[in-house]
């Protein structure tokens, strides 16, 4: 459409298609748009709601934030088991020096495997692995053993199933 | 009401954290309510969708580089959980996303937190009837009078492609109202 104002042929600038044409249809219907009643916000909040959202959000941030305590964590727990552990050992291997009935047996690379040691055991209690956890205590892997081989129930259990 | 700066400086510290995200919610908590409730048109959803956000925002703040605005951000979180939010339902309905929003729609003449009359009623039948990328458009430029570039910035689009959406989305919109 020619007409005496400036032009894309005088000024460069150019147009995108149908833009003239276009134009009253975008106009009208913004305007018909342009209604306070349909700008209107037509949904509604129950009484006092914004207020009671911050309360909401961080409970439930709380919530999903739970802290798993495993019992060997404990540090007295670990104290006291080690403890037993020793005392039992102490008292057991008394017994053994008072009474033939249970042979001692040197535990060999065999049977190791039938026993649960306490890493094992730490497995089966904790929901959730624990990285570097270590469970310090006095006693050596050899003494561990050794209580657990003279622990007659234990080596009654093995012996059930164990062939000589 | 602390600026954005000393906000994200806030949420971005170990001690400040906590506080700094309950100031968090109380300056965005509305305008995001509402950005919300615009889609999924139920209070009850919304208020679900609105908590999710934020717990969303709580554990994802550090992932927040601060190279679009704090508000371009949240928005957009609060987009991605609602549309979550009715693809879940539909899922779970065993339905399509659309036949969801079409029940929504019906739904809000006995839906008491609903007050609009016919006419307003007619308008956000019309809007449903757009794809969902035009309804987010047309919904933040008509009801929440954000600017282009705003958008620009939340939907990560260019202003040009935002334009033409939203002329497009008023053509239809006004075609159907004009419709008995």
């Amino acid at each position: 459409m020619n007409n005496h104002f400036s032009n894309s042929k005088t000024t460069g600038l150019t147009t995108p298609k149908d833009y003239f044409d276009g134009m009253e249809d975008r106009v009208l219907n913004q305007i018909a748009l342009e209604n306070k009643t349909l700008k209107e916000n037509p949904f509604s909040i129950p009484d006092g709601y914004f207020e009671k959202v911050e309360a909401q959000v961080l409970e439930k941030i709380v919530k999903k934030q739970p802290k798993v305590v495993s019992i060997l964590q404990n540090r007295m727990l670990k104290y006291a088991a080690s403890i037993a552990a020793m005392a039992l050992l102490i008292f057991t291997v008394y017994q053994i020096q008072n009474n033939t009935a249970v042979q001692p047996t040197i535990v060999s690379a065999e049977n190791e495997s039938d026993f649960f040691d306490i890493y094992e055991l730490e497995e089966m209690l904790t929901t959730e692995t624990l990285d570097n956890f270590t469970i310090e205590n006095n006693l050596s892997d050899d003494a561990i053993y050794e209580y657990l081989s003279y622990h007659s129930d234990i080596t009654a259990l093995v012996y059930e199933n164990y062939e000589h | 009401m602390q600026n954005e700066e000393q906000l994200i400086a806030g949420l971005q510290s170990a001690e400040k954290k906590n506080e700094a995200f309950k100031q968090l919610i109380s300056q965005y908590k509305e305008r995001l309510y509402w950005h919300i409730r615009k889609m999924v048109l139920n209070h009850d959803d919304a208020d679900d969708v609105l908590q999710n956000t934020f717990i969303k925002v709580f554990r994802h703040m550090d992932n927040f580089k601060e190279e679009s605005k704090l508000y371009s951000w949240l928005y957009r979180i609060a987009t991605n959980e609602a549309i979550t939010f009715l693809n879940s339902k539909a899922k779970q309905n065993n339905t399509t996303l659309e036949k969801i929003k079409d029940e929504s729609i019906n739904n809000l003449t006995a839906d008491v937190y609903f007050e609009g009359d016919e006419i307003q009623l007619k308008l956000q039948k019309a809007i449903a009837t757009l794809p969902e990328k035009q309804q987010l458009v047309f919904n933040m430029k008509y009801f929440d009078d954000l600017t282009y570039e705003e958008l620009s910035e939340i939907l990560e689009t260019s202003t040009g492609a935002l334009k033409s959406s939203y002329h497009l989305a008023v053509k239809k919109i006004t075609t159907y109202l004009s419709e008995d």
